[in-house]
């Protein structure tokens, strides 16, 4: 048991002894855990940033096919567009073929009208037409020679403007009466606005004695333009084909068009901006 | 200026230390440290060496603290630790050598030994054991290992253990008569 007695001894020796370790050990120790952590946090970290970037790829992926199915139906719709577009053409050209017929008359009435009070009711349904603008030039140069004769009218009296005028007017009624019933609505308006447009020609001519060209224009578009407001809101129908015609351009711009369109503007509207500014 | 908090319980403290409050594994460290650095210095003869393998063996008491299951005294987790850390470092030091050859030590030469050892000699009778029974003599005779705890630590078989324990016991019994001739030196003719 001796040997058991000694090893007991020495294990109480050894159990009560303590060494002192150096002061550097624990700053060491501090280090070494500041860089286990480190290293910790920068495995988070990259742990992070590739879960972050496996989202993003993911959400560019979905961007992508989703764009590039959203794409497809969408083309396929302006194949059906272009496809309506062509319908409405060949119907717009069937009416049109009708309508002009009728239309050509009516434009010819209302040269007429516009012969007589200078300028007269120009349907803008019909704008388009080479034709019609042919016409139209037709009529403005008539326009002018009409504006010769008034000034000489007005150079000899007040009333006989109205005596011509009238004339006129009564000259244009029966073609009128002979096109379309709806015309005939208008001619009491016409009647009207040659009535009003006289009266102040007149007043004009107790006012200034002398009455410019510009100022019967003036007041000959005015009265052209409330008679074709008065037109469009008297008439019950609604050409179909001509609004469409009307909306067609726009719906041929694509939306790459009204993109570049818009950023256009924008670019030209910063543009003078900042050269106001610099001035 | 530093607050050093203080932590009312042991528990707390490891709590605290667990999470990777410095301040905790501060005073863990200082708690245990100087009895920590004699345990390794019973294995590493180097006090260098044992401070290194003390300071490796705190890094991975704290780096492993949330695996301590309040089971069993802290102190005897941190010393397993510490023990673990002086078997890697010898075991790379390829200091720790087991020999098979068995020789029964005389257990009576033990009776003549009646000197009383101060714990500076201990240690140096300890230092000059080579370093395979000093391993197993440590761990049987100061830490209380039995020997198929010894075996599974060290990786040898239960024979290997007791033939280095006996060989550490017989190289003791050597040194310490000869410590007690030198001490009785005169008496001795």
């Amino acid at each position: 048991m001796a040997p058991l007695k000694f090893e007991d001894n020495i294990k109480d020796k050894l159990e009560q002894r303590t060494i002192q370790p150096s002061d550097a050990i624990w700053e060491r120790l501090d280090q070494e855990l500041d860089e286990k952590n480190g290293q910790k946090k920068v495995k988070k970290y990259w742990w992070m940033g590739l879960a972050a970037s496996i989202v993003g790829v993911l959400m560019i992926t979905t961007f992508f096919t989703n764009s590039s199915n959203s794409l497809k139906p969408s083309n396929n719709q302006l194949v059906e567009v272009t496809n309506e577009k062509n319908d409405n053409k060949q119907s717009e050209d069937i009416d049109v073929l009708n309508i002009d017929a009728l239309k050509e008359e009516e434009i010819i009435a209302n040269k007429e009208v516009k012969e007589a009070i200078e300028k007269e009711i120009n349907t803008p349904i019909i704008k388009k037409n080479k034709e019609e603008k042919l016409q139209n030039k037709k009529s403005l140069r008539s326009t002018v020679a009409t504006i010769g004769s008034i000034q000489e009218i007005e150079e000899n009296s007040v009333e006989d403007t109205k005596i011509a005028i009238a004339a006129k007017s009564e000259v244009i009624t029966d073609p009128i009466k002979a096109i379309e019933e709806p015309l005939e609505l208008n001619k009491g308006v016409i009647d009207n606005k040659i009535s009003d447009i006289v009266a102040q020609v007149e007043q004009l001519e107790q006012n200034n004695k002398v009455v410019t060209d510009k100022e019967i224009e003036a007041l000959l578009l005015k009265a052209q333009h409330e008679i074709t407001t008065q037109q469009i809101l008297q008439s019950n129908t609604v050409n179909a084909s001509a609004l469409l015609l009307d909306v067609e351009s726009e719906l041929d711009e694509s939306f790459k068009d009204r993109v570049f369109e818009a950023l256009k503007t924008g670019f030209e509207k910063l543009k003078t901006t900042v050269a106001e500014r610099d001035n | 200026m530093k607050v050093i908090q203080f932590y009312k319980s042991e528990t707390q403290l490891i709590k605290k230390a667990a999470k990777g409050h410095r301040d905790a594994q501060h005073q863990i460290y200082e708690k245990h440290a100087s009895k920590m650095l004699s345990v390794c210095r019973y294995y590493i003869k180097d006090i260098h060496h044992a401070e290194e393998v003390m300071l490796s063996g705190f890094l991975k008491v704290f780096m492993n603290l949330k695996k301590f299951s309040f089971q069993g005294s802290f102190e005897g987790w941190i010393r397993r630790i510490m023990i673990n850390e002086s078997i890697s470092f010898l075991r790379k030091q390829k200091q720790l050598v087991f020999t098979e050859d068995i020789s029964m030590y005389k257990e009576e030469s033990w009776n003549n030994i009646h000197i009383e050892l101060g714990v500076g000699q201990i240690q140096e009778l300890i230092d000059s054991l080579p370093e395979g029974y000093k391993m197993v003599f440590i761990l049987y005779a100061v830490e209380g290992y039995k020997h198929n705890e010894i075996a599974e630590m060290l990786d040898i078989s239960i024979s290997t253990s007791k033939s280095q324990l006996f060989k550490a016991r017989k190289v003791l019994q050597q040194k310490l008569n000869q410590q007690n001739i030198i001490s009785n030196g005169a008496v001795k003719i």
